[in-house]
């Protein structure tokens, strides 16, 4: 797993990419973790090159977005075909605010 | 009929071990890449489970992974000596859930039920036997 971030008018973008698992969950939480400890309130993940996910990584991005709760938001754009179909068969497709692409999720942020 | 043996030990780290495994046999037996990622998810939270949860000790226990694909049907068999647990019995997570209700947990299992075609449980000399199999379409 690599994670870039960068910053564009106060919204926080995380590309991540590689595979999210069990085995680096915990590092994965701790980079989110101290972003909002930090104050980041708008968030959005670029899963473009995201090629595996498990459930420790969604549990990651409940966790994230029950902490961010009413002050802000975390969307996630660009999932890959595995990505996706384990947002959709967790439900998570209908709790998060999934783009196509990143242009929509800042269009909407 | 190809098989196959994969044997770890009880540490986290391991999933890498599986994971480089899973793709190399995609290449060995023509398995489609998504038909490996689906698995390896499945195989990720079972073994996930049986390594945080399962022992009571600290000792090193072994996990053992045995393949066997006859060109239509891969099938997955764990074997453990970890407490017993009938991933079966599992409760299934509400997701229907907002953000605000989701549980953390639960998913794993519910992963492996939507992601196999089926999933069978024995307990045999203190050991865990799970036996799944995946239809290549």
């Amino acid at each position: 797993m690599e994670i870039k971030k960068t910053t564009l008018n106060q919204i926080e973008i995380f590309e991540i990419s590689g595979r999210i698992d069990a085995n680096n969950a915990n590092d994965f939480e701790k980079i989110l973790v101290q972003s909002i400890e930090e104050g980041a309130t708008k968030m959005i993940a670029d899963l473009t090159n995201l090629e595996y996910i498990s459930s420790s990584g969604l549990r990651v991005f409940l966790l994230i977005a029950k902490k961010i709760g009413k002050n802000g938001f975390i969307y996630l754009c660009s999932l890959q075909p595995q990505v996706s179909q384990i947002f959709n068969i967790s439900g998570f497709n209908n709790i998060f605010s999934i783009f196509e692409n990143r242009e929509d999720a800042l269009s909407k942020a | 009929m190809k098989e196959k043996t994969l044997t770890i030990v009880n540490q986290i780290e391991q999933l890498e071990e599986m994971a480089k495994t899973l793709e190399a046999l995609s290449d060995e037996w023509n398995i489609p890449m998504d038909i490996m990622l689906s698995l390896n998810l499945v195989l990720e939270e079972l073994v996930t489970n049986i390594i945080f949860y399962g022992y009571k000790d600290k000792d090193e226990h072994k996990i053992i992974i045995r393949f066997s694909f006859d060109d239509k049907i891969i099938q997955i068999q764990i074997e453990d000596d970890a407490i017993e647990f009938n991933p079966l019995l599992a409760s299934e997570p509400d997701i229907d859930e907002s953000i605000e209700n989701r549980k953390i947990g639960g998913l794993g299992i519910h992963f492996v039920r939507k992601l196999t075609n089926s999933i069978a449980y024995e307990r045999t000399n203190n050991k865990n036997i799970l036996t799944l199999t995946k239809n290549i379409a």
